[in-house]
């Protein structure tokens, strides 16, 4: 049986990741003294915000591109709601902390290397767009979720938000300091390059060693909220980059310029991608925060992590089929 | 009653009218009726050697029914006296269309053949440097078809592979187009956040001396527009490049096909020629040349070479290599 070149370069991308992430879940097995907030802080504080401004200042900044994948992951999490919503209430569950982990994604974690590896520059910076978005979400509406109070400290506490505006900034006023100043400048986007590119392996192994802390119980419990995010969410996005080519905001025409469509159907790529990525281990921290059954969302949480392990690279080979 | 011999004879004369009428008649390749074709004497007038351009283009000509076309390739190999010199030899013939490929080539026979139809192809801007007025009205006695690629397209496509701050622009200082073409990658700096080092080439003379240059002022990436400096050097050039782990964008696919450069985005030469040939084709028919409107290809592609991209140590998002040529 032959691969595609497509195919080999998924998995090119996917085993090293995986790989990283098993390494991290040997680590947490073998050993569970690592200051595990020490290094989430440092993700989020450092790491996490070099990236944002990595992939953003080099790259032109597009209003529409920020607006089109802006609305998408608002209205990926607005469907969802109703749907975790339903399932609840079918199964009869009590507990707000069925909702995070079904309603938000990991698109942190996962989703940004393999948006980069995969996609390139071109990706990461959408999925930092999807990102910046979905959690700017998770942390005004997560708590209101799984609390029922609602807040604006937590909002503007997000290191990622200031990250994308000054990645923005420095993409819209590239180079009108003086050449001297330009220098500098120059010296310190390098420095953020270079805590950037750590970014991704430091939080692939994070994301493998939280993962020896996940509950095994309430399994049967977890699964349909688990599968409503893995598989009902790309199906979901699917359907709405099928509503945005209708619409006319994703034409499909491949016209003179090559460049446009295949902007596009990045776009697409990213939105599908990140609507199949498991709950975030935030929406555990928030559920923690204010009681609001941890432990289920926890389970949600370890069955779609493994769930994606199979249901990521499927949806990743029926975006190449379908999508390019 | 047996038939006499002569009785057969007519019996089977008759049949065999009958027969040979009711079957269909041999099929012959020009027609029942052979159509004259019209002989017709085109001048090729080409800059370095036929492109896939040129091939499709005489092709498509050779197919077109009712014509016999005559072609002469007049091939001046990038030196402007050569082609001088052949302008002047086929101003003394009689030619009933010239083909030109590149501005040089189109400028050149524009100024010097006022009422033999001229078909341009390949030539980049072909507006803004004077060959024709109007994309619809020529105002002259040209048509033909045009291989621009937007700039920022050029760009884009690099940055999706690399990030570069400073960015060497290769061209002809004499040559009208590629001025044209450094204007507006000049205009486009500020918005990409990159600087543009424009390197004028010489000529065979000073090639190493503007590469030696172009190194020194440690660029990190080069771009390569639709030039005839840049391809009649190309080898030389993307030979020390890629020697020197520099990645190119070209605006000319065979740069990748052939001499090596990391990627390109341009248009399908072979489109480009067949197009070239329906506004030869519609002049041939009758149609004043100014009224035939210029255009452009359909859709530009996307070549990549992989031995140059592995060289560079880059690896293609996937949906590069989905809509990319690869040239292995």
């Amino acid at each position: 049986m032959s691969l595609s070149t497509e195919t080999i370069l998924v998995l090119r991308v996917l085993l090293p990741s995986y790989c990283i992430a098993l390494l991290g879940y040997g680590l947490g097995r073998w050993d569970q003294s690592l200051h595990r907030k020490t290094i989430s802080d440092l993700i989020y504080y450092v790491f996490s915000p070099c990236l944002i401004v990595s992939s953003l200042y080099k790259r032109v900044f597009n209003p529409r591109e920020f607006l089109v994948i802006g609305a998408a992951t608002v209205a990926l999490i607005a469907l969802m709601f109703p749907l975790a919503w339903l399932f609840k209430w079918r199964q009869n569950l009590s507990g707000r902390g069925f909702y995070l982990p079904v309603v938000f994604m990991s698109t942190g974690t996962i989703s940004l290397p393999i948006a980069l590896l995969l996609y390139g520059n071109e990706g990461l910076a959408k999925a930092v767009i999807f990102h910046t978005v979905n959690i700017l979400l998770l942390y005004s509406l997560g708590p209101w979720l799984v609390s029922g109070r609602a807040g604006f400290g937590p909002f503007l506490r997000i290191p990622a938000v200031y990250a994308a505006a000054l990645g923005i900034l420095v993409s819209v006023t590239p180079t009108l300091a003086p050449p001297p100043v330009q220098e500098l400048f120059w010296l310190a986007l390098r420095g953020i390059d270079l805590v950037a590119y750590g970014a991704i392996p430091l939080m692939i192994l994070t994301f493998g060693y939280a993962l020896t802390g996940a509950e095994r119980g309430a399994a049967r419990e977890a699964l349909p909220g688990a599968l409503l995010r893995i598989v009902g969410g790309p199906l979901m996005a699917a359907a709405l980059v099928w509503g945005l080519r209708a619409g006319g905001l994703l034409p499909m025409e491949k016209g003179y310029d090559l460049l446009r469509f295949l902007d596009y159907r990045t776009t697409e790529a990213v939105i599908i991608l990140n609507a199949a990525m498991p709950g975030p281990i935030m929406s555990y921290m928030l559920a923690l925060k204010f009681d609001a059954d941890p432990g289920r969302a926890a389970s949600i949480l370890a069955l779609g992590t493994v769930g994606g392990l199979v249901t990521v690279p499927v949806v990743l080979h029926l975006i190449n089929l379908f999508v390019f | 009653m047996p038939a006499t011999a002569p009785t057969r004879f007519w019996t089977r004369a008759l049949l065999g009218l009958l027969i040979g009428a009711s079957l269909p008649a041999k099929a012959d390749p020009g027609g029942a009726a052979p159509v004259p074709r019209r002989p017709v004497a085109v001048a090729m007038f080409l800059w370095r050697g036929p492109t896939e351009s040129e091939r499709a283009f005489m092709a498509a000509l050779e197919a077109a029914p009712g014509l016999a076309p005559n072609f002469t390739v007049l091939d001046a190999q990038a030196d402007p006296a050569r082609l001088a010199g052949q302008i002047r030899a086929a101003r003394s013939g009689h030619f009933d269309l010239c083909y030109a490929f590149g501005t040089t080539v189109a400028a050149a026979l524009k100024a010097a053949f006022r009422d033999t139809p001229i078909v341009f192809d390949i030539v980049s801007r072909p507006v803004e440097s004077g060959i024709i007025a109007d994309w619809g009205h020529s105002g002259n006695n040209l048509t033909g078809i045009s291989n621009v690629v937007p700039m920022a397209s050029a760009f884009q496509t690099l940055r999706l592979m690399v990030h570069f701050r400073k960015l060497a622009f290769l061209y002809n200082p004499q040559e009208a187009n590629s001025r044209i073409q450094l204007a507006e990658v000049v205009a486009q700096q500020e918005r990409f956040g990159f600087r543009v080092r424009p390197v004028p080439l010489g000529g065979a003379g000073t090639l190493a001396a503007d590469l030696k240059g172009l190194m020194t002022s440690g660029v990190d990436a080069v771009l390569l527009p639709s030039d005839s400096a840049v391809l009649l050097h190309a080898g030389t050039i993307l030979a020390f490049l890629n020697s020197f782990g520099i990645p190119t964008i070209a605006t000319i696919p065979d740069l990748v096909e052939t001499d090596g450069a990391f990627i390109s985005l341009g248009p399908d030469y072979a489109e480009l020629g067949r197009l070239a040939a329906q506004n030869a084709l519609a002049v041939l028919s009758g149609r004043a040349p100014g009224d035939v409107p210029s255009r452009t290809g359909t859709a530009l592609k996307l070549v990549v070479n992989m031995k140059t991209a592995k060289r560079l140590g880059v690896s293609l998002p996937i949906q590069l290599l989905k809509i990319s040529e690869l040239v292995q």
